[in-house]
């Protein structure tokens, strides 16, 4: 009893208001509560309140009322048939996704300036087969296809899906309903290596490969500067938690970096244009070679997030107790943000700074599908890659002329879809 | 069930903690406490707040670094992986988080992890395990229910199912029934009891209640500012001047007429201004 609540103590000891507002949160944001307790303070507040309140959910006093409260409403929701066996639950998730995605990637195809049948899809893809039956298709329908579609649409998928992958595992391995993709700095880390290449006048060849390495540093600059801190306040090797410190680091040092980015972007006023319009993200200029070279880091992050969605349920309950539960908290958190970091960075290099599809459509998946880890890391992968697939084929339809950035897409189709899920899940939860 | 846990009855499940410091900064919160558990032994922890209680369980489980010895079945705690430590102690902590949209058997088969590979998914066997511990635990139509929806009293054997789960043949409670109305600690207490018989477990624990943990457990450990002040039979702790010196005055033991003992606190009068001892219950409750 020394230490009643070490956990909370770490970070500064939250008011037990903030627990209450953030007690369903992170565990399982169900609509309402969780949503405004995350959302009700702002910024690296956000989410330090969020993070350091979650360990101290408990059964007992005063929160023990509040998450009866809490409890009461979600009980209400339960007989919404979300709820059954989680295997089947996974299985019939998965299939819904897949079957949203194949349709997308046939969409995405098909769609464009110049509409092609979806027969000449189907034969184009059969001529790139070894020792493939004899097919006709008009030479410019196949480059069409070929050469700028399917790319475009491949890497579109590549980069849903790792964006979206990577939120939920941040979501999961941070316990915080705020984290996207970008929490740590990568995307200010790209966007100054991106920067830096364009106003020099260097090599477009160049440009993945600096926004990549300047992803990866920001990282792990806050990883390094994160992680010190929590050497310093050591708890013991179970106690240690130091995610707060990690968020905090990562707060400056994307405040950092955007602040150097800015400063060059301002001062180079000629390449103005090109800076921004990276900065604003995009699949304008997508190559069969950029979706080869993004393909390595997308299948190993991805594979390594699915191998560890098990473990990011584990630590639901928390960190000290997934702990005494055997796991190795740090070690884990240190896998995850390295296998999302190479990803979302690679995703990054070649599509600029694509907001928002990392943090809603893992809340999507979340309150359509359930709560588990199982559910939303390969859904919401399967699920960002047709987000946006769909989301480009908008970018490069709604207007004639002009493409429309995707950034501006994703965030004026994706956040009334969001909250007309909220809401439609908030309606049900009363009625039922 | 019984055969699932053959193999953690037979391991020697003794707790041997030599000369335990942990410091907080620069307040020492154990100075050099030394404690041992035999295997199959109920050992309960009082004391007034701050004594080290909690502080010593953390430095078990090995959840607060902390200097001087611990041995667990023989081996030193500090060599033991994360997993292996979890085989080996299984821990309920005062406070357990409890994700609202996680159903009751998903979050029993938590326990499992120490068990299972770090990629694997748990097997039927597992599932079997956890089924008949909510079985056990009077909890059998709460497995496909969400936790939000139980009650402190279901809350509270949930938590002690996922760390049966565990097989570990240690067991350590951190005030295991501070959330629950007295009928209900009984309750849970005897269940704990039962579980100790039946799977051989080494049980200590932190109790506020110095009645209930003077008719449960085996023996006391009485800590006081970090040190043990005493440390024996439920009738040698329990003492009137024992329990003054530690808890301040106004605290006192009744022996009630089948023999148990009563701790209880005296409001004012001979027994001095002291604080009133929240802890202590009033004579009708024991």
């Amino acid at each position: 009893m020394s230490r009643p609540h070490a956990d909370a103590g770490q970070v500064g000891g939250p008011e037990p208001d903030a627990g209450r507002a953030s007690l369903a949160g992170p565990t399982g944001p169900t609509g309402p509560t969780g949503a405004t307790g995350a959302t009700g303070a702002t910024g690296a507040t956000g989410a330090t309140g969020a993070d350091s309140a979650m360990p101290t959910g408990s059964i007992t006093g005063r929160r023990g009322l509040v998450r009866r409260a809490t409890a009461w409403r979600i009980s209400r929701s339960a007989t919404d048939g979300v709820h059954g066996a989680r295997g089947g639950r996974t299985a019939g998730a998965i299939a819904a996704g897949t079957a949203i995605l194949i349709v997308a990637l046939i969409a995405g195809v098909s769609i464009g300036p110049v509409s092609v049948p979806l027969g000449a899809i189907a034969d184009t893809l059969i001529s790139h087969l070894p020792w493939h039956p004899a097919v006709s298709v008009q030479p410019i329908d196949a480059a069409i296809i070929w050469q700028i579609r399917l790319p475009r649409v491949a890497l579109g998928a590549l980069v849903g899906a790792m964006l979206s992958g990577g939120g939920a595992a941040y979501q999961g391995v941070f316990r915080n309903p705020l984290a996207d993709p970008y929490l740590l700095g990568v995307a200010a880390g790209a966007g100054l290596g991106a920067t830096a290449v364009i106003i020099s006048g260097g090599s477009l060849a160049l440009l993945p490969v600096a926004a990549f390495g300047g992803g990866v540093a920001a990282v792990g600059l806050t990883y390094s500067l994160g992680a010190a801190r929590r050497r310093a306040d050591d708890a013991g090797p179970r106690g240690a938690t130091g995610t707060a410190s990690i968020l905090l680091a990562g707060v400056a040092v994307a405040a950092m970096l955007t602040a150097a980015q800015t400063y060059l972007q301002q001062a180079h006023t000629q390449t103005l244009q090109s800076v921004y319009a990276w900065i604003l993200g995009g699949l304008s200029s997508a190559t069969w070679s950029q979706a080869w070279m993004i393909l390595p880091y997308v299948l190993i992050s991805g594979l390594t997030l699915l191998a560890y969605r098990r473990l990011l349920d584990v630590l639901r309950v928390g960190e000290t107790e997934a702990g005494t539960l055997g796991v190795n908290v740090p070690r884990l958190r240190l896998i995850v943000v390295v296998a999302a970091t190479l990803g979302v960075a690679a995703a990054v290099s070649v599509s600029g700074l694509i907001g928002f599809v990392g943090i809603i459509v893992p809340h999507v998946v979340r309150l359509t599908a359930g709560a588990s880890y199982r559910i939303i890391v390969p859904v919401s992968m399967i699920g960002g890659a047709a987000f946006l697939v769909l989301a480009d084929i908008a970018a490069r339809t709604v207007q004639p002329d002009t493409e429309v950035p995707i950034g501006v897409i994703t965030a004026a189709i994706g956040a009334p879809f969001f909250l007309f899920v909220l809401r439609s899940r908030r309606a049900r939860a009363a009625s039922s | 069930m019984t055969g699932a846990f053959a193999g953690s009855s037979a391991t020697p499940a003794r707790i041997a903690v030599d000369g335990l410091t942990v410091r907080f900064g620069t307040k020492a919160a154990l100075a050099g406490v030394s404690v041992s558990i035999a295997t199959g032994e109920w050992v309960a922890l009082i004391g007034p707040n701050g004594a080290g209680k909690t502080t010593l369980l953390r430095a078990v489980a090995r959840m607060t670094s902390s200097a001087g010895s611990i041995l667990l079945g023989g081996q030193p705690a500090g060599r033991l992986s994360h997993r292996k430590l979890a085989r080996l102690i299984a821990y309920v902590p005062q406070h357990p988080t409890l994700p609202p949209e996680m159903t009751g058997l998903d979050y029993v088969m938590l326990g499992r992890t120490p068990h299972l590979g770090y990629f694997a998914v748990e097997s039927d066997a597992d599932r079997r395990i956890c089924l008949d511990l909510l079985d056990r635990m009077a909890l059998t139509d709460m497995a496909g229910r969400r936790l939000a929806t139980m009650s402190g009293g279901e809350a509270q054997r949930l938590v002690l199912a996922r760390a049966l789960a565990q097989q570990a043949p240690i067991l350590l409670l951190d005030e295991p029934t501070s959330a629950l109305d007295l009928g209900r600690r009984v309750d849970a207490l005897e269940l704990v009891d039962e579980l100790r018989t039946e799977r051989s477990l080494t049980v200590l624990s932190a109790i506020h209640d110095l009645t209930l943990a003077g008719q449960f457990a085996d023996r006391l450990v009485l800590l006081s500012e970090g040190r043990v002040a005493a440390d024996g039979q439920p009738a040698a702790v329990l003492r009137d001047d024992l329990l003054s010196e530690t808890f301040g005055a106004g605290v006192g033991v009744l022996r009630t007429a089948n023999g148990e003992l009563a701790v209880i606190s005296h409001r004012g009068g001979v027994r001095g201004v002291g604080p009133r001892g929240q802890h202590s219950q009033r004579p009708s409750s024991s």
